[in-house]
């Protein structure tokens, strides 16, 4: 991973918002067609949702990938082997 | 085709899973009790700032099973902690008798002041279970002292923070990280004290824990508590279910960041559908340059709202938070990204729950409830003790007066309660006064500081600390601007204040609507210095424009008082019952003045004037109706300038 998830400067736009992805998914619950995917916080921590915007029908769940950027930071040494110290 | 019986574990008899259940729930409350009880610091033995919970590895990952708090956030803030750091420590490495020290924001921390230990338990040779002991430490380095760095833009300016770090290995003492601890905060006495009850308080709990698996059996603990957690959850879902579907969107905004003066906006969307929920803070403002903003507590913390308006009952565990996700838009006051300064989480703390609380209330039309002070107005002081016999002890003390909360569609706002965020206690004074060079002078209701409204708000408070050596004060308040909003007509509580006293005199000082002499720190003052948020500005009156202050000085023989506001009112003030306000009046609560001005009740010799009172409400009520006349925010009448 590295030291580049470690600092970040401020952001630009006055207010910040989530985008919420669509998939061109079908939600098998309720047929909606608006289903996305996004970044939450959940019982357990970051993850990446797909789900239904009508019923909140989960499609899926993931434990989000370098790729996802959520949360932003990161570790410098998660993929390092660890010592007995940690 | 034939149907299986049921096994016998999906049979077991609920009795015993509830005994379990409640065995665990026991497990996580003596921790407490051992921690609150050997702990050095004021913070937890009498703040109660500290839980201590157990966490049991599931299908899931970690998940929460029983917790005791001392204050109500670390219940909800729990299980993400464990999950990040049980996540990144490498448990292959891990023996038993280890503990990890984190206290990481971006990590799940609540700010770096509030450390947390972990314990893994192997069970069977595997680590199975975790317990979690966390407080608030007085001091932890760090330019200002107490853990609240009003004023710094960058974490690299707040108190030491740490990764997860091991702080025991095979239960000794990992030398490195204590020395590191220790020489680098200003009270190593209090902090070694308080870290040892932390780790001491996680022995008693496994011991605890061995016990119940021994009694009852590694698999009947562990479905007992998955039993405990589904059961959890459904309870919350059917709260959550009794909400109709909809988005609910809520706006407020924080004073200021304590370093920019323009307000901080903030924005909450709730989303229901069906038993699920989302909350999100799409359209809150950039992170702040000050210390205002959090990094990942509003994850979890904000459903604490959800949990006290849909299913209060049941104790906090996993299944709490499973129906819920929240959304942080990253680089936003609730999500800022390092190295953001983060240590004064309180305020948006306080007004995400508030804000959810709206938003459901709303949702719920019939279960409005007004807003609540919206911060605790924590005071910090410490510095160095010139009493005799206690010349050059170093030492750290806090405060938490509380404001007042919400009229709400039953009745009247609590009086004097901290914002609904934690449930902490403030200091024992007789133990502050001994072991700190201050006088708690007055720690008492503000009189005419509720919302107006037929249900009021609840008042807020008043903190008075004389200073018996000079002491370095930090105080993080909000609501400085405009007092909590009311609902459905009920007028704003009153807003925040502060005044430094010099020389001060108990024969004249113990009146808090006498202003003669005294310098304000903060607050709304009118063109004339009359203490006002309807009329006046915070720019001006007073030496600064931000409630959130660092290193003010309080030098012997002055005093420091911290007004924090009330309750937003419920309901038309114009149709309060008229004995009540007769009551209130009598109580001291509320001025005649203040209850002419707003509820339009008219009062002779005491007594209200029935007759005079129902002229004035009808003549109001007809000024309101041509725009001329609004509920005012509640404040006194007659200051004494
Ligand atoms: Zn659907």
């Amino acid at each position: 991973m590295g030291v580049d998830r470690l600092l970040f400067g401020p952001p630009q736009k006055a207010t910040v918002s989530v985008e919420r992805v669509r998939t061109g998914q079908t939600c098998p619950a309720c047929g909606s067609s608006d289903v996305a995917r996004y970044p939450v916080a959940n019982f357990l921590g970051p993850r990446m949702v797909v789900k239904c915007q009508d019923c909140f029908e989960n499609l899926e769940t993931t434990v989000p990938t370098a790729d996802d950027h959520w949360p932003p930071w990161a570790s410098a040494t998660s993929d390092w082997p660890a010592s007995r110290n940690g | 085709m034939t149907i299986a019986p049921e096994t016998t574990s999906s049979a077991a008899p609920a009795g015993l899973y509830d005994t379990i259940r409640y065995g665990l729930i026991e497990i996580a409350r003596e921790m407490n009790l051992s921690l609150m009880r050997s702990a050095f610091s004021p913070v937890v033995r009498d703040i109660l700032d500290c839980t201590t919970a157990v966490h049991l590895k599931t299908e899931h990952g970690w998940e929460m099973v029983a917790c005791f708090e001392g204050c109500m956030q670390h219940a909800f803030t729990s299980q993400h902690i464990a999950n990040f750091t049980m996540d990144e420590w490498d448990l292959d490495r891990t023996e038993p008798g280890d503990v990890i020290f984190v206290n990481d924001p971006w990590r799940g921390a609540i700010h770096q002041s509030d450390v947390n230990l972990l314990r893994p338990i192997h069970i069977d040779g595997e680590v199975r279970a975790v317990l979690h002991s966390t407080s608030h430490v007085v001091d932890l380095g760090g330019p200002i002292p107490g853990g609240f760095s009003n004023g710094v833009e960058t974490a690299f300016e707040e108190q030491l923070k740490f990764p997860p770090t091991l702080l025991y290995a095979d239960d000794v003492p990992v030398r490195p990280a204590f020395n590191y601890l220790l020489e680098n905060t200003r009270v190593p006495s209090m902090l070694l004290g308080d870290i040892r009850a932390l780790y001491g308080c996680l022995v008693v709990g496994e011991g605890r824990l061995r016990d119940l698996l021994a009694r009852y059996g590694t698999d009947t603990v562990f479905s007992a508590a998955q039993h405990a957690i589904d059961v959890t959850e459904a309870s919350m879902r059917a709260g959550i279910r009794q909400i109709p579907d909809g988005d609910y969107r809520i706006e407020d905004f924080l004073d200021d960041d304590g370093v920019d003066s323009e307000p901080l906006p903030m924005v909450v969307t709730v989303k229901v559908r069906g038993d699920s929920m989302e909350i999100d803070f799409s359209g809150t403002g950039r992170q702040p340059r000050g210390n205002v903003g959090t990094a990942w507590v509003e994850a979890t913390r904000c459903i604490e709202a959800v949990k006290m308006l849909v299913d209060p009952e049941p104790p906090v565990n996993s299944g709490t938070l499973r129906p819920i996700e929240t959304i942080l838009p990253p680089g936003s006051a609730v999500c800022v990204l390092p190295p953001s300064s983060c240590s004064n989480h309180m305020d948006v703390g306080s007004r995400s729950i508030n804000m959810v609380v709206k938003a459901i209330s709303g949702a719920l039309v019939s279960k409005s409830i007004a807003a609540d002070s919206g911060t605790c107005a924590t005071i910090v002081m410490g510095g160095i003790d010139m009493r005799p016999g206690r010349e050059g002890n170093q030492w750290g003390s806090f405060a938490g007066p509380g404001g007042g909360w919400g009229g709400t569609w039953k009745g009247d706002g609590l009086t004097y309660c901290i914002a609904p965020i934690g449930n902490c206690r403030t200091s024992v004074h007789e133990h502050a006064e001994a072991e700190s060079p201050t006088v708690v002078g007055q720690m008492e209701v503000m009189p005419d500081s509720a919302g107006a409204g037929k249900h009021r708000g609840g008042f807020g408070g008043i903190y008075t600390m004389v200073a018996m050596s000079d002491t370095l004060v930090t105080i993080t308040s909000d609501r400085v601007r405009h007092g909590a909003d009311g609902v459905v007509g009920g007028g704003r509580g009153m807003s925040s204040y502060a005044w430094y006293i010099p020389q001060f005199d108990w024969s004249k000082h113990m009146n808090p609507r006498m202003l003669h002499g005294l310098e304000p720190l903060y607050g709304a003052f009118d063109e004339n210095g009359v203490p006002s948020a309807d009329r006046g500005s915070v720019e001006g009156g007073a030496t600064n424009s931000t409630g959130k202050l660092a290193g003010v000085v309080v030098k012997a023989g002055d005093a420091l008082r911290v007004v924090i506001g009330g309750g937003g009112g419920w309901g038309d003030p114009l149709e309060r019952d008229l004995e009540a306000i007769a009551n209130d009046v009598r109580d001291g609560l509320y001025s005649a003045g203040y209850a002419a001005e707003a509820f339009g009740v008219v009062f002779e010799d005491g007594e209200v004037r029935d007759v005079e009172s129902r002229e004035r409400r009808r003549h109001l009520a007809a000024e309101r109706e041509a725009g001329r006349w609004t509920v005012p925010s509640a404040s006194p009448t007659d200051w004494i300038l």
